[in-house]
């Protein structure tokens, strides 16, 4: 009888000490958890913090827009339709899905709540439209033209940075400079003006507006279709691809300078390699990674589309939905469009990071 | 050496890339065939430009969606009024409705052959259906409407709220009626009914108003509303509509109409297919018409860019045609220190309004009057002859205007103006960005202002920013340019002393009844009061209310309606609340090569930038009114008045 309590504290201590044991090695294991990916646990956190900041400037930022979105509302559908103004202000509040009274913070926390269950916001003005299923519709049609841009600019600005970094002197290294602080210093939406004027409207060989021609085709996989596509993404294309590519040859330009001093380019000239080799394995490869990071950040950029470039080549992508929206102060759908290309912004700048400091551990060593 | 060489190379070939780029953009843009070229619409297409919601025009129109042009070629109603002339064509309706002696009821018939674009026929029981789901403004005169039998509609009146049976035609016009397919949307229907129904009378004495003198309350008012959302929402396998052209494809960016071979009037309409481009901005429309692209454009272009795509598109001409509204200043009378009536007056002779007009749009009408409440055709049309006569006008004399403002107690010093505080006056003028004649008047008053020595500033934003400044209570502006008047539907009065209630009355900050105010119908309203001595309609001062007839127009008709406008007019115009410095020309850009049927021919054969507007009630004025797609809805299609030139 005297050793049940005995045999109890006994059994009972032997439990404690194996849960304390069992916490001082959870402990530890998350500790040195902690010191072995502090490097990446710090990069998420200040990536959700940035995006949380990010989310209230947007919302907040938003709201401090003067104006009455009834009374604009009731303008457009009184001009619209030719009926009195008195007739399309009680239009306009039955019509919109939004309620001017609400408390700005009710707002604020009902947001946040439709971000956590993946709900952007949907339109004010037409049912059924959300900031969602507008980046499903337009974001591809962005992508498109503004990745085969990104693309072609890449490859054309470092090869051609690299070609202007070894022959320094010459007629090509004056014209490309020309063209490197021409194409620097000329908006690109003016560049984009100028080959609507020039190729759609006095050349007439592309088409001035729009993603497809639907007098022609039908949209579906069908070659007129894809046709249709190409023909109509070729002047944005060019347009940025002639904006973009000096500034990557620039960068190129300079990073290939720096390259080209290096000592295993001398020993590899040293030791007979050919020019062409050089510049292949040695010269290109080494001074394009710095030039990866601003890829990657550049690219994460295209996801917020170009409200410029957009409009002038009506081309329906995302920048010039949310140019359009912004006009008509459909704030659910501009913050949610915003939120998702500063998200995607955030997202790809900390998937950089972390990939970089993978491939070159110093970076984790510094940052400690 | 060899570098400079190839510096030297290197700027001519980019000065030629220039020379040669420029060349080109000159020489395409002067391209365009010789007008009255036979033959240039073969394939009778009619193109517009245009904006509508770009992720889909939705399957109904009372949805909400914008569906923009299609609207012209696909919506029509039992009647469509022309905005700014008043006329009325029938569209569904087969003749003028027929109001009974007593003016309880108005019998609508409907044309034997009209049909929905799928096919079934068109019947009184969708009029009946579209009225009860869509309570309109005509509904707070209504009773009830009855589809008598299937082509016949009956509209019983509100003895409680009547109106004159002109304005009961255009109140029909008005509406979109052939909008709700009764077979698509009956469940909605015959619960909006039901509701309807059962809901409270409005008392004979209350002034409140309510569709079909009903008034929807509690259960009630929730269950009408869950009814009219799911009603928007509904989704239908085809567009409901009746309109001469149905869509058969649509982009973000491009749709396309087929002529609708079921129409009531397919054997007059010419045209086989409507195509509508988008637009992301204005010049990139200009560039449309200025490339031949588009048939057709509403509107005015600043002077320089409408002789300029005239004069690239050889085959375009351009009408002129009023449009009910005037534009000038609105004084912030909020400021009583500074709005003194002397200074109020000594401004109105202050500006150069010949000079300003012609800086913002040279093809309008100038304007003597301070802000009264309609445009100046309007007020010839509704007042009495000595009524008009009446009203004020004020020249350009800057001499009167100097020595009022001493009258002020202002004073001259150093070439400036300084109130009768001694403090240097230095206004602030708020205006629209995006409306290209307020900006450039705002320029040319604070110019004038500079010459006179007062100093101001000019604030432009867009039209959301500006007006929730200049209405907010202790608002910066001091003046704002914007409409003084503006007739968005038709012109019958009321209209516009309704815009002016509820927008531009708020930036001039006229005096208001609390919104706490014992008679809740009157609590907000304007409260204003006009000089009425003599008049039946004044009370017992010899005064009349702005808010006591604003609502009750539409009951007066011939004289009674003329005298209440002199009395509305004089009265607004006595307050000087603001200038009107012209009433404004807007016009249409016409392909007259493809198009036939295009009024004014004498005229745009010999210059085709017509510059005149026709004189109110020739049969150009009507004409031409219908030419305005957003005017007459299309009317010019639909009645075949336009014809491809095949």
């Amino acid at each position: 009888m005297n050793e049940r309590p005995n045999g109890t504290k006994s059994a009972f201590a032997a439990a404690a000490s194996a849960v304390g044991r069992w916490f001082a090695a959870a402990a530890q294991w998350v500790g040195r958890f902690f010191v072995r990916y502090w490097f990446f646990i710090k990069k998420i956190l200040i990536a959700i913090v940035t995006l949380a900041c990010s989310t209230i400037i947007i919302f907040f930022i938003l709201r401090l827009i003067p104006g009455d979105v009834v009374r604009e509302y009731a303008l457009s559908i009184a001009q619209r339709r030719g009926i009195s103004y008195d007739a399309a202000y009680e239009i306009a509040v039955n019509l919109l899905n939004y309620d001017p009274e609400a408390p700005i913070f009710t707002q604020f926390f009902k947001y946040v709540g439709g971000l956590f269950q993946g709900n952007l916001g949907a339109s004010m003005y037409v049912d059924g439209v959300t900031a969602n299923s507008l980046i499903a519709q337009r974001l591809p049609w962005t992508l498109l033209i503004t990745s085969v841009a990104l693309i072609i600019s890449f490859l054309l600005g470092t090869a051609i940075g690299a070609f202007m970094a070894r022959k320094r002197r010459g007629v090509a290294n004056v014209l490309l400079n020309g063209y490197i602080v021409t194409s620097g210093s000329i908006p690109d939406y003016l560049l984009g003006l100028l080959l609507v004027l020039l190729f759609a409207y006095t050349l007439p060989i592309f088409p001035a507006q729009g993603n497809y021609d639907i007098s022609v085709c039908t949209p579906g996989f069908n070659l007129p279709f894809i046709g249709s596509v190409l023909y109509h993404a070729c002047l944005p294309i060019l347009a940025y691809v002639l904006s973009q590519t000096g500034s990557w040859a620039l960068m190129m330009r300079g990073s290939a300078i720096g390259v080209l001093g290096e000592d295993y380019i001398n020993a590899a000239r040293a030791r007979g390699i050919g020019n062409m080799t050089i510049n292949r394995k040695y010269l290109k490869r080494n001074a394009m990674l710095p030039l990866v990071t601003s890829f990657a950040v550049t690219f994460a950029a295209l996801f917020g589309g170009s409200t410029l470039m957009e409009s002038i080549f009506n081309y329906p992508g995302i920048g010039l939905e949310l140019a359009q929206r912004i006009g008509q102060k459909d704030y659910f759908v501009v913050q949610g469009i915003m939120f998702f290309s500063s998200f995607m912004v955030i997202a790809i700048n900390l998937i950089t990071d972390c990939i970089y400091s993978l491939i070159d551990p110093r970076i984790r060593e510094t940052n400690k | 050496m060899k570098k400079r060489m190839g510096k030297i190379f290197a700027l001519v070939a980019a000065a030629a890339c220039m020379v040669c780029m420029c060349l080109g953009v000159m020489t395409g843009c002067t391209q365009g065939a010789e007008l009255g070229t036979p033959g240039t619409n073969p394939d009778k297409v009619f193109r517009v430009v245009g904006s509508w919601e770009k992720t889909g025009i939705g399957s109904h129109y009372n949805s909400g969606t914008n569906i923009g042009p299609v609207q012209y070629f696909a919506i029509e109603g039992l009647y469509q009024y022309v905005r700014s002339t008043d006329e009325i064509y029938p569209m569904l309706a087969e003749s003028m409705p027929v109001h009974s002696e007593d003016g309880s009821t108005t019998t609508v018939t409907i044309r034997e052959n009209a049909k929905w674009q799928n096919g079934e026929d068109f019947t009184a029981k969708d009029v009946f259906a579209f009225y009860y789901l869509n309570h309109t403004v005509v509904t707070n005169y209504l009773l009830s409407v009855e589809a008598k039998d299937d082509k016949t509609v009956v509209f019983h009146w509100n003895s409680n709220r009547t109106c004159a049976n002109e304005v009961k035609d255009l109140l029909i016009a008005q509406d979109m009626s052939g909008t709700v397919c009764y077979n698509e949307f009956r469940s909605y229907v015959d619960e909006a009914y039901q509701i309807v129904s059962e809901s409270e009378d409005i008392p004979a004495d209350s002034t409140t108003w309510g569709a079909f003198n009903k008034f929807s309350k509690g259960e009630l008012l929730d269950r009408l509303n869950v009814v009219m959302d799911n009603y928007k929402a509904h989704k239908t396998s085809w567009f409901v509509a009746t309109g001469p052209f149905k869509v058969t494809k649509e982009s973000p960016t491009q749709i396309i109409m087929e002529k609708n071979p079921l129409h009531w009037n397919a054997d007059n309409i010419g045209f086989e297919q409507i195509q509508i481009l988008s637009s992301s901005d204005t010049n990139q429309t200009y560039n449309l018409l200025t490339q031949d692209r588009i048939d057709y454009m509403d509107g005015l272009a600043p002077i320089d860019t409408l002789e300029a795509i005239l004069a690239q598109n050889k085959q375009m001409a351009h009408l002129k045609m009023y449009d009910p509204g005037s534009i000038g200043v609105l004084f912030n009378m909020e400021k009583t220190d500074l709005w003194t009536d002397k200074v109020r007056e000594a401004f109105q002779y202050l500006f150069n309004r010949e000079e300003i007009k012609n800086l913002a749009n040279p093809y309008a009408i100038t304007s003597y009057f301070p802000l009264l409440g309609m445009a100046d055709s309007e007020a010839q049309r509704w007042m009495t002859e000595e009524g008009y006569d009446a009203l004020p006008r004020y020249s350009h004399d800057t001499a009167k205007a100097e020595a009022l403002l001493q009258e002020a107690g202002w004073k001259k010093i150093d070439g400036k103006w300084h109130d009768q505080g001694g403090k240097l006056v230095d206004l602030t003028i708020g205006t629209d960005k995006t409306h290209a004649g307020m900006s450039s008047i705002a320029v040319a008053v604070q110019a004038e202002l500079q010459n006179f020595g007062i100093e101001s500033s000019v604030k432009m934003t867009d039209w959301g920013a500006w007006y929730a400044s200049a209405s907010m209570d202790n608002s910066t502006y001091d003046m704002s340019v914007y409409w003084t008047d503006l007739n968005m539907s038709f012109s019958y009065p009321t209209g516009t002393y309704k815009y002016f209630d509820s927008l531009m009355a708020n930036v001039v900050h006229v005096n208001r009844y609390p919104t706490e105010y014992e008679i809740p119908e009157l609590a907000g309203a304007i409260n204003e009061e006009f000089d009425a001595q003599g008049s039946k309609f004044a009370d017992a001062n010899g005064k009349v209310n702005f808010s006591t007839y604003v609502n009750m127009m539409y009951a007066y008709s011939g004289d009674d309606i003329k005298e209440l406008v002199d009395i509305y007019n004089n009265g607004i115009a006595s307050k000087l609340w603001g200038i009107q410095f012209y009433q404004n020309v807007t016009g249409s850009f016409i392909n007259v090569g493809r198009i036939k049927g295009v009024p004014e021919e004498a005229l745009w054969s010999q210059e085709r930038n017509v510059a005149t507007v026709p004189a109110e009630g020739t049969d150009d004025f009507y004409k031409v009114a219908c030419t305005n797609l957003i005017y007459a809805n299309g009317v010019a299609i639909t009645h075949g008045m336009y014809q491809p030139n095949a």
